[in-house]
């Protein structure tokens, strides 16, 4: 559906996008991970139309665009922050994208009616924007990029301005409205949840480039670098030398599957637990003093500074926890580590 | 050591009510004592005047003189000569400036603030130099024909457009263009450039993403803008008077005429009730359209502007630059090279002659006036700053009725014509306890009643944004109420003081409506000095015209660019 190869964005000196291949077919859901600056918005002008690249090719449905206009290339493009027309209602804002497509006035009407459904707005179309509330002007933007029926779907930060409860909701409606939809999906975000729980692919992109592209689990379990590991939120990351099977480090020992050489150990979330509770008892054990609890709801979070001086962060799901300054035994799961290549740990 | 607290530090106060409360009450009032004087004996006594004359001549009401002025033929012509070129130089105005502030404010080149600093200059020119640049320009002498002629040979056409109405359409568009592109560009260069991008994936093409978002979203600023030029169009005196002919009479210059020339009292009175309904009624549509704007999330300026891409922006750009530099730099250019111009050519004479005795037009040297102008307009400026920071004061500590009214009630000097004060003056000036006739005082006075509008509505907003939790904090760390002022409102209102005088300074230095009605002959400002040398036949004259025009250019101009260089943030606006 779309093919995106080469792609160059360059503002004067600055090149935002970096030759950038990227591609989804029909009714896929892509996301794009990164952090803010990292040219995942201006990867979405582009294949909109809205920024001019400086080379590469952008095709949709096998047809070139690159050169097109913005309003010939029939994508939809839902803009951080909504982008609304502030002189509109609801519905015209709705209406805009049909109407500018020439549609029939009753197909007009019907576009609105199902696109609002589909955001559950049902009633609002009389409504000034400026009179709604930001979660419904969400939604509403979202009811206007949808109204055409654009083969291509983009979504700029869509939750970005949220409050958590809100954006929790959504995260999990928004799936069911992609496959109602059944357009294909580009969705940009710094979020590593929002991009690893609605995509069907995730790209991970920084400066310019894409880091990695994966399905979600295989990206959570095995990021291609040290970038990758830390946006995700992975820690600690520990140096490594691998020889016959055990990955020396600064914490421990640990058996990995990996060829012999220099190497970065990446314990994953849940690789840690107290020994007490470890489900492989014959993994490595590390030893350490508590020095902060953290109250999660249902669980507690200790933050152990262990004997090797490396901190780890310990999730307790049961009473009663240690308290800060009582020492404690932990486990590392061998299963719950990845090994990546040496040489970008200071990325 | 003053460690007693507050309760101590005034002691007269009555110890049961809340000093604070009690001071805000009478403090405004007070305030206003010496505002309201003067507008009352400088403004509402004339109106007052006027309204007397108008309606009833004879001491008696009378119909009779409003009655025949409005059916009578002229002035009937007047009023739709003064009518329609208002309407024909505001659209004129939209049609050049709206492209031009479309590529000020949309669009990134290198030079872009200069330009739009540069455009604005005409705005803040005196009406009587913007008619010498033009009678220079667009006079049988003036480099169009030159070139012309060395172009075609000595049998070449003359351009002249002395005395039609097509000059002062051109020059009417020239002093305009500045409020078109500062107010709508200053929305445009603020209006959130997605929001286009949003129509275009939509599917809009360039034109209807313009016409369906921006377009309405402009509206209001486009509107206001096209009140303002309609207002400034609709009394335009000076351009109007050295521009036109016969027949081609504004009612301020026919409020002129009817006073110097036919000495018809009555009938000048009538015709500035006329002039003064029509501005009345211009100002309401204004007042009405300010209050329907659309409320939006405006962004920073950087983010709206962006390089031309295509051929055709680059095109548009260059076209715009154009416009800029004929319309508006042209003008200025000849008027400064006409005023070295001599029968063979450039020479010093006529900036010689500005100092030379001899002069028989004015009853002292040219180079009198230009001293006259500075004091007066010093003095203006100080009243200006007097009258315009205590009624502003008033209203910033007043609840916001009283400052509503505050800001309406020194509005009106502004709407109202500068002739018809000055006429005003004329007339109601002349007996006791305020007689005034002949004195140098009425000047400034006049001036600074001109002025006094654009003083309060440079400080009153910074006055108003004073967070009272700043006042409150001093006052807490133990600074008494004079020391608050000094040490909180003083420094903040410093440079919004010192922007407020540039402007007042300028005003008065360039009025000519009223000044020309009150100046003694021999007591001449520059802006009246022009004028009488414009109205004298021969080539020195002119030359002196275009010296003298030349320097109040320039320090109009200077008072200008040094506001902008202090100024902080949207003060002084419209």
């Amino acid at each position: 559906m779309l093919e995106v190869t080469g792609l160059t964005v360059a503002y004067g000196a600055h090149v935002a996008v970096d030759n950038v291949d990227l591609d989804a077919a029909r009714g896929e859901v892509v996301c794009v991970l990164g952090p803010s600056g990292c040219g995942k918005s201006t990867l979405l002008r582009a294949i909109a139309g809205l920024e001019p690249p400086v080379a590469g090719r952008i095709a949709l449905g096998g047809q070139d665009v690159t050169a097109a206009r913005p309003d010939e290339r029939h994508v939809g493009l839902m803009f951080q922050d909504h982008a609304l027309f502030p002189h509109r209602s609801v519905g015209e804002n709705v209406a805009f994208g049909p109407r500018m497509r020439g549609a029939a006035a009753a197909d007009i009407e019907r576009a609105v009616r199902d696109s609002l459904a589909l955001v559950d707005l049902e009633g609002f179309a009389d409504r000034p924007v400026a009179e709604i509330s930001g979660g419904e002007q969400q939604r509403v933007a979202l009811a206007r990029a949808i109204a055409p029926r654009p083969r291509l779907l983009m979504l700029d930060e869509p939750l970005g301005s949220l409050d958590r409860a809100l954006r929790d909701r959504l995260l999990t409606e928004l799936p069911r409205l992609f496959a109602a939809v059944g357009t294909t999906v580009l969705y940009v975000t710094h979020d590593q949840e929002e991009a690893l729980s609605l995509a069907d692919r995730v790209a991970v992109m920084r400066e310019g480039r894409f880091a990695q592209i994966g399905a979600p689990e295989a990206v959570w379990r095995a990021p291609a670098d040290g970038f990758v590991a830390r946006f995700l939120g992975h820690e600690p990351i520990l140096a490594a030398t691998v020889r016959g099977g055990v990955a020396a480090t600064a914490l421990a020992d640990v058996p990995v599957e990996a060829a012999d050489g220099e190497a970065l150990l990446v314990v994953l979330p849940g690789a840690v637990s107290l020994a007490a509770d470890a489900g492989d008892p014959a993994g490595p054990k590390v030893s350490g003093e508590v020095t902060a609890r953290r109250f999660a709801g249902d669980h507690l979070a200790l933050v152990v500074a262990t004997d090797a001086g490396v901190e780890l962060t310990v999730g307790v799901w049961r009473a009663p926890a240690p308290e800060p300054g009582e020492r404690v035994d932990l486990a590392i799961d061998p299963a719950e580590v990845t090994v990546l290549p040496a040489g970008d740990r200071a990325s | 050591m003053d460690g007693d607290g507050p309760a101590l530090s005034a002691p007269e106060a009555a110890p049961a009510a809340p000093p604070a409360a009690r001071r805000r009450r009478w403090v405004p009032l007070a305030l206003l004592a010496l505002p309201a004087a003067f507008l009352a004996a400088f403004f509402l006594h004339p109106l007052a005047r006027i309204v007397g004359l108008g309606l009833a001549p004879e001491g008696s009401l009378e119909l009779g003189v409003l009655g025949r002025v409005l059916t009578d033929e002229s002035v009937r012509s007047v009023a739709w000569f003064t009518l329609w070129q208002a309407v024909v130089s505001t659209l004129l105005t939209l049609a050049v400036a709206l492209p031009g502030a479309y590529a000020v404010s949309r669009m990134d080149f290198p030079g872009r603030s200069l330009v739009r600093a540069a455009a604005t200059v005409p705005f803040v020119l005196p009406t009587v130099v913007v008619g010498s640049a033009f009678l220079a320009l667009l006079g049988p002498r003036s480099p169009i024909n030159a070139a012309l002629e060395a172009v075609l040979g000595s049998g070449a056409p003359t351009l002249d457009l002395r005395r039609t109405v097509t000059a002062i359409l051109i020059a009417h568009v020239f002093f305009n263009y500045a409020v078109v592109l500062r107010t709508v560009g200053g929305l445009w260069s603020h209006l959130d450039p997605r929001l286009e991008d949003a129509a275009r994936v939509l599917g809009a093409s360039r034109w209807q993403a313009f016409r369906e978002v921006s377009l309405p979203l402009l509206r209001p600023a486009i509107a206001s803008s096209a009140a303002i030029v309609f207002l400034f169009t609709l009394t335009s005196f000076g351009v109007v008077l050295i521009l036109g002919g016969p027949g081609r009479a504004t009612i301020e210059v026919e409020i002129h005429r009817a006073t110097t020339q036919l000495l018809d009292l009555p009938l000048a009175s009538a015709l500035a009730l006329l002039q003064l309904a029509a501005v009345l009624a211009a100002l309401a549509v204004y007042g009405r359209l300010q209050r329907r704007a659309t409320r939006q999330r405006l962004v920073a300026a950087a983010h709206a502007a962006r390089p031309p891409t295509s051929r055709g922006e680059r095109a548009f750009l260059a076209a715009n630059l154009a416009v800029v530099a004929l319309l508006l730099l042209a003008p200025l250019l000849v008027l400064v090279e006409r005023s070295f111009a001599g029968p063979d050519g450039y020479t010093l004479a006529a900036w010689q002659g500005l100092f030379d005795t001899r002069d028989t037009v004015l009853a002292v040297a040219p180079g009198e006036a230009v001293r006259n102008s500075l004091l007066f307009g010093a003095s203006a400026t100080v009243l200006a700053l007097l009258v315009g920071g205590l009624a502003a004061s008033a209203a910033a500590l007043g609840d916001g009725r009283a400052s509503r009214l505050v800001d309406r009630a020194l509005m009106l000097p502004l709407g109202t014509s500068a002739v018809t004060l000055g006429f005003g003056f004329l007339i109601a000036l002349d007996t006791p306890p305020l007689d005034l006739r002949g004195s140098p005082l009425l000047v400034p006075i006049a001036q600074a009643l001109i002025a006094t509008p654009f003083v309060v509505r440079t400080l009153l907003p910074v006055l108003r944004s004073i967070d009272a939790r700043l006042r409150e904090a001093a006052a807490v760390l133990g600074a008494r109420p004079l020391r608050v002022w000094a040490e909180v409102d003083l420094p903040i209102v410093g440079r919004a003081l010192l922007v407020a005088a540039g402007f007042a300074f300028a005003i008065a230095v360039g009025e000519f409506g009223a000044t020309v009605f009150v100046a003694r002959a021999e007591l001449p400002t520059m802006p009246v000095a022009i004028f009488r040398l414009l109205g004298r036949p021969g080539v020195a004259n002119f030359g002196e015209a275009m010296a003298m025009s030349t320097l109040l250019a320039a320090i109009t101009a200077t008072a200008i660019v040094m506001i902008d260089r202090i100024r902080v943030g949207q003060i002084g606006r419209f």
